[in-house]
Formats: C-alpha cells, sequence, structure tokens
C-alpha cells in the first residue's frame, strides 16, 4: 500500500510541468466554440446562488443569524460554491477513466494523474467563483477578516481529498455503470444533506450532527463558511476537523487498495 | 513457461544494440461472468473468473534500426504485444525491455480527444510527449501540410472522418522523430494518394533515422515493403521468426 502511495505520488511529481496545461486545455475544451468563453464555466454556479437566493431569502424568508454584517447570499454562495466544485467531483471525478479514455487506452499515462489534473481543473472554476463571491462581498458590505486568510489551506486540502476521491471511484466505476449510476443518484440527496443550506451546528438532533460531521461535504462547507463568514480557526475546532480526518484516512486506504488491485487492469476494461 | 513476475525496463538509451526485447511475456485477460462479480473482485480475493492469455510465453527480440512485422490473425495477440511495448497494458510475467523512445499509432483515435481541435490535440499530444511549446510550434506546420486537412485543423475533432484521423494521427507520430515507431493497422484507411505519401513518409524516416519499426498489418503487400523480418504470432505465442518472405509463406501456409 505504501508503494502504491508513493507511486502515485512520484507520477503527479513527474507529471507536474503538464498538470496545470492539461486541466486548463480540459476547461478551453469545455468552452470551445463558444461565444461567452470562460463567462460558461461560472454562468451556472451565478445562476443557481441568485435563483437559490431569491426563493430562500425573498420568497420563503428564511432567517438565519449571521456574524456580524454578513449578508445571506454571501452566505449562500460560501456553501454553493463549494458545492459546486465537489458535485463536478463526485459525478464526473468519479468517472474520469472513462471520461479520458484515450490517455487510459491509447497512451503510456500514468493513471493517477487525470485524477489531478481533473481536480485542478475544477479548482480554478472554484478559485474563479471565489472571485465572484468577494466582489459580493463588497457590494454587501461583508467585512473582509483575517480569517480569509485559511482559504488556500482549504483549496489544497478539498484538491487532494476529492483527488483521493478520484482514485478510489474511478478504477470502480471503470468496471461497473452500476457503481457509476449510483454515485450520481446519490450525488443530489448528498447536496440537500450537507448543509448547503442550512447551518449544520444548529440542528437539534445530536445523532443526526454526529452522523454529519463525518461528511466531508459538510466539512469544507462549514470550514469555508468558517473562513468567510462565520470567522474563526477552522484548526482551532477538532470536534469540526477530526472526524473529517477520520473519513479522510478511510477514504485514502480504500483508494490505495483500489488502485493497487485495479489500477493496472483498468486499460484492459475500457 | 516462466512464472516470474513481470518487469518493464524503458531506456532512452539508443547505442543498445537491442530495441525491444519480449523474454517469456505472458499477459493474461480476466474474464468475469459479470459486471458485478468484476466490482465484488476489488474488494473479495475469492471471485471466480476464466483467463485468456493474449500472450503466452512470448519471446522475440528486435534489433536498432530494423523493421519487423507482426503477423497473425485476428485475436492472435499483436495488439497486446504492442499495448504492452508502449506500456498501455502490463503483462503478468516476463521481462520486456524497451530502448529508445516509442511513438505508436494503435488504431484511428490515435490517442486522440474528439473534443480538441485537430491542432489542440497536436499541442496536447506534444506535450506530453515532451517537447517544449517552441518545438511544437516548429512541427505544427509541416504536420498540418502532410495530413492535408486545410481548415479541418482547427475544427474538432469528432468532425474528422476515419481517413482524416488517420492522416493525423499518422503525419504526428511520424514527426516526433521516434526511435521506435509502432503502427498498427493504420495505414490502411487513407486514400490511395495518402498511403503511397505515407510509404515514402516512412521510407525516408527508416533511412534517415535509423529508425526500428513494428509494424502490424494484414496487408502482406505493405509488410513485404517495408520489413525485412517477419513474426508469427498466434494464439499469443510466437509461431515463426525469420526472413519477411519466409514468414509470410508460413502464415499464408498455416492459414489456408
Amino acid at each position: 500500500m505504501f508503494q502504491t502511495l508513493r507511486s502515485i505520488i512520484g507520477d503527479n511529481w513527474s507529471y507536474r510541468g503538464q498538470i496545470w496545461y492539461l486541466a486548463i486545455t480540459d476547461l478551453k475544451k469545455s468552452i470551445h466554440g463558444t461565444w461567452l468563453g470562460w463567462i460558461w464555466l461560472l454562468a451556472k454556479p451565478i445562476v443557481y446562488v441568485c435563483a437559490f437566493w431569491f426563493t430562500l431569502e425573498i420568497g420563503l424568508r428564511v432567517n438565519k443569524d449571521l456574524a456580524d454584517g454578513v449578508s445571506y447570499v454571501v452566505w449562500l454562495a460560501a456553501g454553493f460554491f463549494v458545492w459546486n466544485y465537489v458535485s463536478t467531483m463526485i459525478s464526473s471525478g468519479s468517472n474520469v477513466y472513462r471520461r479520458y479514455s484515450y490517455l487510459v487506452t491509447k497512451l503510456q499515462f500514468p493513471l493517477p494523474v487525470i485524477s489531478n489534473f481533473f481536480s485542478v481543473a475544477q479548482v480554478i472554476i472554484f478559485v474563479l467563483t471565489l472571485g465572484i463571491l468577494s466582489i459580493a462581498m463588497v457590494f454587501t458590505r461583508t467585512p473582509f477578516s483575517i480569517y480569509l486568510l485559511q482559504i488556500p489551506i482549504l483549496i489544497v486540502v478539498m484538491h487532494v481529498t476529492f483527488t483521493v476521491w478520484s482514485l478510489l471511484a474511478s478504477p470502480l466505476s471503470a468496471i461497473s455503470k452500476d457503481f457509476h449510476n449510483l454515485v450520481k443518484v446519490m450525488s443530489v440527496p448528498l447536496m440537500w444533506l450537507s448543509g448547503v443550506f442550512f447551518d449544520v451546528s444548529r440542528i437539534n438532533v445530536p445523532w443526526v450532527r454526529i452522523v454529519l460531521a463525518f461528511n466531508p461535504v459538510t466539512f469544507f462547507i462549514q470550514a469555508f463558511r468558517a473562513a468567510i463568514c462565520d470567522r474563526y480557526w477552522v484548526w482551532a475546532h477538532p470536534g469540526l476537523y477530526a472526524p473529517f480526518l477520520a473519513i479522510f484516512i478511510v477514504m485514502l486506504l480504500l483508494a490505495l487498495r483500489i488502485q493497487s488491485r485495479l489500477g493496472k487492469e483498468t486499460a484492459d476494461v475500457i | 513457461m516462466s512464472s516470474r513476475p513481470a518487469t518493464y525496463i524503458q531506456t532512452a538509451a539508443t547505442r543498445s544494440i537491442t530495441a525491444i526485447r519480449f523474454s517469456h511475456v505472458t499477459k493474461t485477460y480476466r474474464l468475469y461472468s459479470s459486471e458485478q462479480k468484476r466490482l465484488l473482485s476489488a474488494f473479495l480475493p475469492k471471485v471466480s473468473f476464466k483467463t485468456v492469455k493474449a500472450n503466452n510465453d512470448l519471446s522475440f527480440m528486435v534489433r536498432r534500426g530494423e523493421s519487423v512485422a507482426l503477423i497473425g490473425r485476428n485475436g492472435a495477440g499483436k495488439s497486446t504485444a504492442l499495448k504492452i511495448i508502449t506500456g498501455v497494458t502490463a503483462p503478468e510475467s516476463g521481462l520486456v525491455e524497451i530502448h529508445g523512445r516509442v511513438s505508436a499509432l494503435l488504431d484511428l483515435s490515435a490517442g486522440f480527444d474528439a473534443q480538441l481541435t485537430g491542432r489542440q490535440n497536436l499541442r496536447l499530444r506534444g506535450r506530453l510527449w515532451g517537447l517544449s511549446q517552441t518545438e511544437i510550434d516548429q512541427r505544427m506546420d509541416d504536420i498540418v501540410e502532410f495530413a492535408e486537412l486545410g481548415p479541418y485543423i482547427d475544427q474538432p475533432l469528432r468532425t474528422y472522418s476515419s481517413g482524416m484521423r488517420a492522416r493525423l494521427g499518422f503525419a504526428f507520430a511520424s514527426s516526433l522523430d521516434p526511435d521506435i515507431l509502432i503502427l498498427d493497422e493504420v495505414l490502411s484507411v487513407g486514400d490511395r494518394a495518402f498511403h503511397k505519401k505515407s510509404l515514402a513518409r516512412m521510407r525516408e524516416i527508416l533511412v534517415k533515422h535509423n529508425l526500428t519499426l513494428l509494424f502490424v498489418t494484414h496487408s502482406l503487400g505493405s509488410a513485404k515493403q517495408f520489413c525485412d523480418r517477419g513474426l508469427v504470432i498466434e494464439q499469443g505465442s510466437l509461431m515463426y521468426d525469420g526472413p519477411i518472405d519466409d514468414a509470410i509463406a508460413f502464415y499464408e501456409n498455416m492459414t489456408d
């Protein structure tokens, strides 16, 4: 298992020069031939946030006690933009070997690098959405605090976590469409259960709070809101990061096992 | 038969006399009775499956500068051997040595992304091959001109015909100055004029760059034109290794 980990890190290190290029190429591919170009990458999350903000705050008059000066739309967007990255990684990131089958079956290309550059491409979109969020913060007069400094660390941790997820799920999706369909079906309920639209820490049922604490999506939504809205350091709250760390270690061990068992077989089954 | 675990050695050493060495290479495909069983095999050690040996104790050696045809029926194991050489798939046992840089055209899609344009694909593949942006740009005009794609070079590959893909793939693979060029049945697709042009390009690079060519084809005429030596493969094993004329005669006798 340690050897698999070393090989995954080694492959990514030796392809470090190409990872950025592959990520940018992937984004360019998705907007090729469009008039609005890069705007399309941001259109979906922005439109969704606007729609949810209108429905929840204006229509349903959802009230939420927010920290001083934080507007509801900023709080909502901080969670939804995280979800936008996560949902792509859960659905498409779990199927990268089929998505990039030409790299798997036609070229000598290290498969773990595919998960990495795919996530980098999604992180680029996420960072752009954070740029939009900072503009929203200026307009809504939401204060910029020192806690924003933890965002780069959170981005790296999120990237590593969902790259590990992709390493775990992609070989399984390559050999089983059932598995990939299950992942896709579960992604929407996961959004509703992960605290994008509510504050998990305010749930009154203790066991539900405990279960949700082990959901990595919930962790990242809470962590980014800690940096942007709630203003505290994530590492000062072991109750927040300890369950996430436990799940991350389990995910990593599973990913290494699956990579070592199925990694070499993947090109034969696609 | 050797049962030692597979060893794959790839070096850039172009001074070695040997370009490719297969020593007792066995590649087995696992066939599960259902997709569910294959999924379970990721977690449980005792899931039953059948095996097919695509390469069975296969041994051969190709010297630098040689042009060798791999001849055999469909399913004989030729393409699997090429995939092992290119590192796309891994054998269970045996030793594989590759000395020099390999450029391969394993099928019509040529490892290109259907959503990218021809030009974007060339840039991407060039980067993956290890070329700098300048080196890619230097080759670009030549590749585009050779592939005769005209304005299609800036169109997504999904709009290309199979002949156009083969032209682009061959133009790219042959422009990289590889030490070892591997072609799997790709030249049979383009039109006659391109076929002639490709053969001329192959002749040119074979002479100029001391290239090692591994050529898989069902066109025995093409094999004869380019290759000095033929390897006849049947059911994953080497049946004959010798001069191309004799290899073709052996194959024709075998299939009669």
